[in-house]
C-alpha cells in the first residue's frame, strides 16, 4: 500500500520533471548532480569516520537521501537511494569492495533500502506540500487582486448609483414643485379660457349694437345691414349663454364631497410638495401641528390646493427678504369656538402693500406676473366648505392667513 | 378724389370678423376681412388709405410675426391690434412696433372707431409724405449732371464765386445752371430746396 502511494507520489514529479527538462535541462542536470554530490559527500564522511573507528551507521546516507529528494524531487531522490545502496553494498557491506551481498547482510541491506524508499517519499511529499502551499499562496494573491479590482469596481458603481440616485431625486423634487405649479395654473388658465369664450361673442354683440345704431342713424337708414348685426347679436348672444351653461356644467361635476378630512395630513402633503422649491429659496419650514386635532369637514383636493396656494404665496412672499431669516411656519389647532384651524405664517413682505378689503377680489395681485386669482379661488373654496378664510400681520414680519373649517360631524352611532 | 379707405379685419372667430365689418360698413368705410394673417398677406395691396384691425392670437403666427412681416415687406400699415386679455408684455412690444392702438376685448364700438380714424390718419400721411417724395424724385431726375452738382453746393451753402471755382467755370455759368436748376426744382427761394433736398435724403456734399 506504501509501496504504490510512493509510486504515485513519484509518477507525478516525474512526469513534472519530464516537461521541465525541455525547459531547462540544465536545471535538472544540475539537481541530479547535487543528488549525485550529496551521496558522494555521505560515502566520503563514512570512510573518514570509519577511519576514525566510529561504529559504521547509515544516518548520513538518509539526510543525503533527503537532502537529494527535498533539493532535487522525487528523480534525483531516486537517485540517490540507488547510488547510496550501491556504495553501502560497495564499501561497507561485506564482503567489501564488490557488489555481492553475504547472505547475514541481507536483512539489513534491505532494512536500508526501504527506509531510504520512506525517506524519499516523505521528503518528496513534504517539497509537494510547499508547493502547493507556494501555488496556493499564489492563487491567494492573485484571488484577493480580483477581488481588490472587482470590489474597486463595484465601489465606483455604488457611488455612480448614488450619484444618479442623487440626481434622480431632485428631477423628483422639481416635478413635484412643477406638478404644483401646474395645479395652479390649471386653475387658472381655465378661468382666462372661460373668460376669452365669453369675451368673443361679447365683443362681437358690442360691435354690431354699434353696428346696428349707426345703421339706423344714417340717412335713408341702411336697413339691410342693421338686420345683419341684429341676427349677428342674436347669434352670439346664443353663444355666450352656451359657453355659460357648459361652464355650469363643469363646476357641477366638480362639487366637492364633503368628508372627514385630516388637516394635518393635508398640510404634511403640501409641505411635501413645496419642499424642494423652499429648500431652493432658502426657506425653513416649521410645523407646529395639534395631535388632538379632530377632522374637519371638506374635500382634500380643494383644501388641498387651498393650502397649496397659501404655501406658495408665502415662499413667494420673501423671496425679496434678505434681511432676516426665511420661515415658513404651519400651525394647526381646534380653536375654541369649535372649529379646525390652519395657520400659514411667513417672514416676508407684509401686508403693508396690499389693500385690505380688495386682496380676496379676483384679478386683484401685488405680483408682476400673478393674475390675482389665487386667493379669490382659495377663498370661494373655504367659504363653499363653510369655512373662513381671512390674513393678519405676522407678530413681527410677514402675514399670516388663517383657514377655519368646521369639525366634521360624529359618525352617527 | 380719394379712394374708399379699407380697413382689413384678421380674426380667426368669425362672428367677431363680421360684427367688426358691419360697424365699419355702417360708417361708410370699405371692411374686408380674413381668418388669419397668412390669408391677408396674399391679398393685393389697397389703392388708398388703409389700416388693419388684428387679433393678438393666432394658432402658429402670432398677430405680432404679422406686424414684423409687414414692416420687412415695406407694407407698414397701421394695426390695431385686439386681445382676450390684457397682456401686459404683448401690449408693450406692439406698441414699440409701431400699433395704434391696442384694444382688450370686448371694446366699446367707438373706441375701435376712433382708433380706426387715427390709423386711417397716420397711413393718409404717409401716403401723402410717399407720394410728396416721388414727385420731387421725379424732379431730380430732369436735372443735368452739372446743374446736380450745383444743386449739392446750393444746399452746402456756397456762393457762386466759390461753386465756380470748385467746378472750374465762370461764375456767370454758375448762375445759369442754377437758375434751371431752381426752375426744374420748383423752388423759389433756397430755404425751400433745402427742405426739399432734406426730403429727398440728399446729403449736402459735392457729387463728385
Amino acid at each position: 500500500m506504501a509501496q504504490f502511494d510512493a509510486i504515485s507520489l513519484l509518477r507525478a514529479p516525474l512526469g513534472e520533471r519530464l516537461s521541465s527538462t525541455f525547459v531547462g535541462g540544465r536545471l535538472a542536470a544540475a539537481r541530479y548532480a547535487l543528488a549525485l554530490a550529496f551521496v558522494g559527500a555521505a560515502i566520503a564522511l563514512t570512510l573518514v569516520l570509519q577511519y576514525f573507528h566510529v561504529e559504521h551507521n547509515r544516518f548520513q546516507f538518509y539526510a543525503a537521501i533527503a537532502a537529494a529528494a527535498w533539493v532535487g524531487g522525487a528523480g534525483p531522490g531516486c537517485m540517490a537511494v540507488v547510488l547510496s545502496t550501491l556504495g553501502i553494498e560497495y564499501f561497507f557491506t561485506a564482503p567489501f569492495f564488490n557488489l555481492a551481498v553475504a547472505p547475514h547482510e541481507l536483512p539489513d541491506f534491505l532494512t536500508f533500502i526501504a527506509c531510504a524508499a520512506i525517506s524519499v517519499t516523505v521528503s518528496t511529499r513534504l517539497r509537494r506540500a510547499e508547493h502547493w502551499l507556494m501555488e496556493a499562496r499564489q492563487t491567494l494573491e492573485t484571488t484577493v487582486a480580483q477581488r481588490t479590482a472587482a470590489l474597486t469596481i463595484e465601489i465606483a458603481e455604488r457611488e455612480r448609483a448614488d450619484r444618479a440616485r442623487e440626481e434622480s431625486e431632485t428631477v423628483l423634487a422639481d416635478t413635484q414643485a412643477q406638478l404644483a405649479r401646474v395645479l395652479r395654473m390649471a386653475t387658472i388658465a381655465e378661468c382666462a379660457a372661460v373668460a376669452h369664450e365669453v369675451n368673443q361673442p361679447l365683443t362681437a354683440i358690442l360691435a354690431n349694437a354699434g353696428a346696428c345704431l349707426r345703421s339706423l342713424e344714417r340717412v335713408p337708414p341702411a336697413l339691410d345691414l342693421a338686420r345683419d348685426a341684429v341676427v349677428g347679436i342674436a347669434n352670439d348672444g346664443k353663444r355666450a349663454s352656451a359657453v355659460i351653461s357648459r361652464i355650469g356644467a363643469l363646476l357641477r361635476n366638480r362639487k366637492p364631497s364633503i368628508a372627514p378630512v385630516d388637516l394635518n395630513a393635508i398640510v404634511r402633503e403640501v409641505l411635501a410638495l413645496v419642499q424642494s422649491a423652499a429648500d431652493r429659496d432658502g426657506v425653513v419650514i416649521r410645523t407646529s401641528l395639534s395631535r388632538s386635532l379632530p377632522p374637519a369637514a371638506g374635500d382634500p383636493v380643494y383644501l388641498q390646493q387651498v393650502l397649496l396656494n397659501l404655501v406658495t404665496n408665502a415662499i413667494e412672499a420673501m423671496r425679496e427678504i434678505s434681511d432676516r431669516r426665511r420661515v415658513l411656519t404651519v400651525r394647526s389647532r381646534l380653536t375654541r369656538s369649535g372649529s379646525v384651524l390652519a395657520e400659514v405664517e411667513d417672514t416676508g413682505i407684509g401686508l403693508a402693500a396690499v389693500d385690505p378689503d380688495r386682496m380676496f377680489d379676483s384679478f386683484y395681485t401685488t405680483k408682476p406676473e400673478g393674475l390675482g386669482m389665487g386667493l379669490s379661488i382659495s377663498q370661494s373654496i373655504i367659504t363653499a366648505h363653510g369655512g373662513r378664510l381671512w390674513a393678519t400681520p405676522g407678530r413681527v414680519h410677514g402675514a399670516v392667513f388663517h383657514v377655519a373649517l368646521p369639525v366634521a360631524a360624529a359618525p352617527e352611532v | 378724389m380719394e379712394a374708399v379707405p379699407v380697413v382689413y379685419v384678421i380674426d380667426d372667430d368669425a362672428s367677431v370678423r363680421n360684427a367688426l365689418s358691419n360697424l365699419l360698413r355702417s360708417v361708410g368705410m370699405s371692411a374686408e376681412v380674413f381668418a388669419s394673417p397668412q390669408e391677408f398677406l396674399h391679398s393685393p395691396e389697397p389703392e388708398g388709405p388703409a389700416c388693419i384691425v388684428l387679433d393678438v392670437r393666432f394658432p402658429g403666427r402670432s398677430g405680432l410675426d404679422l406686424q414684423r412681416d409687414l414692416a420687412e415687406a415695406g407694407r407698414p400699415l397701421p394695426i390695431i391690434f385686439m386681445t382676450g386679455h390684457g397682456d401686459i408684455p404683448m401690449t408693450v412690444r406692439a406698441m414699440k412696433a409701431g400699433a395704434v392702438e391696442f384694444l382688450t376685448k370686448p371694446f366699446r364700438d367707438q373706441d375701435l372707431l376712433d382708433a380706426v380714424a387715427v390709423a386711417l390718419d397716420k397711413d393718409r400721411a404717409r401716403r401723402t409724405g410717399e407720394k410728396r417724395i416721388d414727385e420731387l424724385r421725379e424732379r431730380l431726375d430732369t436735372l443735368t449732371p452739372r446743374e446736380r452738382e450745383v444743386l449739392h453746393l446750393v444746399i452746402a451753402g456756397r456762393l457762386n464765386k466759390q461753386i465756380a471755382g470748385e467746378l472750374g467755370v465762370s461764375e456767370m455759368t454758375v448762375k445759369i445752371h442754377r437758375r434751371h436748376m431752381m426752375r426744374k426744382m420748383q423752388a423759389s427761394r433756397i430755404v425751400e430746396l433745402v427742405r426739399m433736398a432734406d426730403q429727398l435724403g440728399l446729403s449736402a456734399q459735392t457729387a463728385h
